[in-house]
């Protein structure tokens, strides 16, 4: 596996730009444009008939868009299909795997199909089995195996060609805890190979951990598009810390509205917290916390207020299913 | 205990409606009934224009709309009655069934009673129609009541083999598989059994003095005569009077032996889901020292013709079958043509071999590859594999072709056999003869339009792709042999030729276009 490809420019890696699609009259996507950048790991997340799928099915090149332009890598997804392909790897939401065959004749076949020299073949195959961990298991049936060891020979197989760009829909659905975690740390790893990851998933709070960027999607329209920090962010006009106290926690409050910047606090209702809201051109994060350590409050967290994922989710997308 | 006997009935009943209902929503099954209804108008139609050249146009037209139904209750039986239960298991909704406290008799009488009623009006609508037959002539009352109670007995056992298969097989298409396999046992051990009653009375001289003989010739007899073609015949036979005909009285206890079996066998395999069914059927794992030969090895560099020879045709052991199947085939045509007694006068003919392997070698070839064009690209639907598939950085019309040229190299033998069949003595004259033939065309023809279908049904639909495909052929090949008659009635001279040349034409276009269809909607269904 090839380690570190270096972007060189900052091209994004995806660009979707108005994308309209139908289904019998149903608008499934609705003037859909976002971008993905290089070595990335993009979540895509929306309710169910939100529109993922038809959007990733547009990027790997099995959909052809009704209205609007699709490139990757630069690479138009309808006229230059052949560029496309070779360049990226799509995992589907169902395993797609020829389950008759043992995992290694599985990856065999796909990397012959990807035109791969017969050592190639046996050199790439063997690291790919070392990713994902599957290297004990390559003479067994894919029958033989459970979902998560699925789930890991269909990465595998995504991996063979060495795609730059990883398409993953729902990756983790119907994993238990172990295998979901497991995925999560080869994700990691590839990530920190320069592989750019766009992930579409349900799994919010691994999604949070894991993306520098996301796509909300609702019902075909893009609700957010930007970086993770930026969605968790509570406030958009200040920021916002949060500090937790030990010991006796009332009282504090006036001490730190005292503090010069400082634009609100607030205590969390039965909990020894406090958010505090401050100006960021006349204090910077450090001085807030010097001025706080200088009133010496029993500190036991002093961390940025962020929201949940899955509150940034439900703020954005609508109630009720599609 | 009247209150399991009301649970039992409740059961019953709600599967039984549950089952109209989704079969009366089904446009596959309403446009079966319409097809059924158009060849009978269609066979109204040839004996209204036929009628001056018949004596009995009423018997005519009864016995074409009898045998038509016979086909279309052995259609039935391979798509509509083999799938009962084993649609349930691909579904995973037997369990359910259970759980909601329907016993194993519910379940079989609720699911297959429905089935079995659905056929049976259908059957029972035409009864007074057919009745209009004797007005025309040449027909008794009693010959339809007698055709019908054998059509009913045949439908009876269809419908309760095609129970017992699917029960016993874990998914739609095993089931269909076993059903087929089993009437061509059902259609061909009466022949053979007549054939060997020939035989002993003939050659050699058996007669129903001695006891022993008699009773083997007596089962011979009825082993011969329970098959519904020959019931069909002797019903429609004119003078007919009803009898509980050997036919009758096989099929129905055949039937309720069935579903005997069928409930006895549920219990045990019934409950196992369709799922983890995946078998390598013929290839061998690379694991296994023994058999290593038999093993797909290494990937080739043309991944997708080695797939499809390997996981579609079945590989190297699949090759060899087929190696046997034809030497079984030609051996069968010698033993056929030889000379069994030293006092016959007579020696072999070999060309007589030669044209009889010919003869059957055509439609093996022709149903193996349409066995394969079945699998070729419903495995990928089926398997949810054709988004990977068609992701690779190649056109739909190489990944198509090269899964084609999969499975034509395992059906290489029956190319090779045919080939070397015209190198045999009266080989060459035979196709010398036959390229002048127009007929000879149109049959090869036909034989290429059932493994086209069978391709494009099998895009469509879920199972029974082969069974409908080679319905639809013998339907084409009934239609254009009317359209002939009709011709031949008429006096026209080479009419009839040209009508086969432009029915081999028409037929060669519609393969053609199947091509098209087959690259148009592979892309569509990698969408899904």
């Amino acid at each position: 596996m090839s380690n570190a490809k270096s972007s060189g420019t900052a091209q994004p890696v995806i660009e979707v730009d108005d994308v309209v699609h139908s289904f019998k009259g149903r608008r499934a996507l609705d003037h859909v444009s976002f971008q993905v950048m290089p070595q990335s790991l993009h979540g895509f997340v929306g309710p169910n008939g939100a529109g993922k799928t038809t959007s990733l099915k547009i990027i790997c090149t099995l959909l052809r868009p009704q209205f609007g332009v699709v490139k990757v890598f630069g690479h138009d997804v309808v006229d230059e299909q052949k560029q496309v392909r070779r360049k990226i790897g799509f995992m589907p939401d169902h395993f797609s795997t020829y389950r008759q065959m043992t995992v290694y004749e599985y990856l065999d076949f796909f990397a012959a199909a990807y035109g791969l020299s017969f050592s190639q073949r046996t050199r790439v195959i063997d690291e790919v089995l070392a990713l994902t961990d599957m290297d004990g298991r390559k003479n067994d049936l894919i029958s033989g195996l459970s979902r998560g060891m699925q789930q890991r020979t269909s990465l595998a197989r995504v991996l063979v060609n060495d795609p730059d760009l990883l398409l993953l829909d729902e990756p983790a659905s119907g994993l238990d805890p172990r295998a979901r975690i497991e995925l999560m740390e080869i994700l990691k790893a590839l990530r920190s190979m320069g592989k750019t990851i766009f992930i579409s998933s349900h799994i919010l709070s691994e999604l949070a951990e894991l993306c520098d960027s996301v796509t909300i999607i609702d019902r075909g329209k893009v609700k957010y598009s930007g970086s993770m920090h930026g969605l968790l962010l509570t406030s958009d006009e200040h920021p916002a810390f949060r500090l937790t106290v030990s010991g006796e926690a009332d009282g504090w409050t006036e001490h730190l509205q005292a503090l010069a910047g400082v634009l609100k606090v607030e205590q969390l209702e039965g909990r020894p917290e406090y958010r505090i809201e401050f100006d960021e051109t006349r204090l910077d994060t450090n001085q807030l916390l010097q001025g706080i350590i200088g009133l010496n409050i029993p500190i036991s967290a002093f961390a940025e207020d962020k929201r949940h994922l899955n509150e940034a989710f439900m703020d954005l997308t609508e109630r009720g299913v599609r | 205990m009247l209150q399991r006997v009301l649970s039992f009935g409740r059961g019953i009943s709600a599967l039984f409606f549950r089952s109209l209902r989704t079969e009366s929503r089904s446009l596959r099954m309403h446009l079966l009934w319409f097809l059924l209804l158009v060849v009978i108008y269609f066979t109204l139609w040839i004996v209204h224009e036929t009628t001056t050249s018949f004596g009995a146009p009423g018997l005519y037209f009864f016995r074409c709309v009898m045998y038509l139904n016979a086909s279309f209750v052995t259609l039935l039986g391979v798509s509509f009655f083999s799938t009962v239960i084993s649609e349930e298991k691909e579904e995973d909704t037997l369990g359910l069934m259970t759980m909601a406290g329907i016993g194993s008799l519910g379940i079989l009488l609720g699911k297959s009673t429905s089935r079995l009623f659905q056929v049976s009006l259908l059957l029972a609508i035409q009864y007074p129609f057919t009745l209009l037959a004797v007005t025309m002539g040449g027909l008794m009352p009693v010959q339809i009541a007698s055709a019908y109670t054998s059509l009913l007995a045949y439908t009876i056992l269809l419908a309760n083999v095609g129970l017992l298969c699917s029960v016993a097989c874990r998914t739609n298409r095993n089931a269909s598989g076993l059903t087929t396999f089993w009437l061509v046992g059902y259609l061909s051990i009466p022949a053979f059994a007549y054939a060997g009653r020939m035989y002993l009375l003939t050659e050699l001289q058996w007669t129903n003095a001695n006891p022993l003989h008699n009773l083997l010739l007596t089962g011979l007899d009825w082993l011969a005569r329970s098959t519904i073609i020959t019931d069909l015949y002797e019903a429609t036979a004119t003078g007919h009077q009803f009898i509980w005909s050997p036919q009758i009285v096989s099929n129905t206890i055949g039937g309720l032996i069935c579903f005997l079996l069928a409930l006895c066998l549920f219990g045990f395999v019934a409950k196992e889901p369709s799922t983890d069914t995946s078998s390598r059927g013929l290839v061998a794992r690379r694991t296994n020292r023994h058999l290593r030969i038999f093993s797909a090895g290494r990937v080739w560099n043309l991944p997708l013709v080695w797939k499809d020879f390997f996981f579609t045709a079945g590989g190297w052991a699949g090759l060899i079958i087929r190696c046997l199947l034809y030497g079984g085939l030609y051996t069968l045509c010698f033993a056929a043509n030889r000379p069994w007694h030293a006092n016959a006068g007579y020696t072999i003919r070999w060309d007589d071999v030669t044209h009889g392997f010919q003869f059957f070698a055509h439609p093996l070839l022709a149903i193996d590859i349409a066995l394969c064009a079945s699998r070729v690209f419903h495995d990928e639907i089926r398997g949810q594999t054709l988004s990977s598939l068609l992701m690779l950085p190649e056109s739909t019309l190489n990944l198509v072709y090269s899964k084609i040229f999969g499975c034509a190299i395992a059906t290489l033998p029956g190319f090779l056999a045919l080939a070397l069949s015209f190198c045999l003595p009266g080989g060459l004259e035979f196709l010398r003869e036959l390229g002048d033939e127009p007929g000879f065309w149109w049959w090869l023809m036909n034989l290429l339009f059932l493994i086209h279908l069978t391709a494009i049904y099998s895009l469509y639909l879920r199972s029974g792709a082969f069974v409908l495909a080679l319905g639809t052929m013998i339907g084409t090949m009934i239609f254009t042999g009317f359209i002939m008659a009709l011709l031949s009635i008429g006096g026209g001279g080479n009419e009839h030729q040209a009508l086969l040349g432009l029915a081999a034409v028409g037929l060669g276009l519609i393969c053609a276009a199947c091509h098209a269809i087959i690259l148009l909607r592979m892309p569509s269904l990698g969408q899904r």
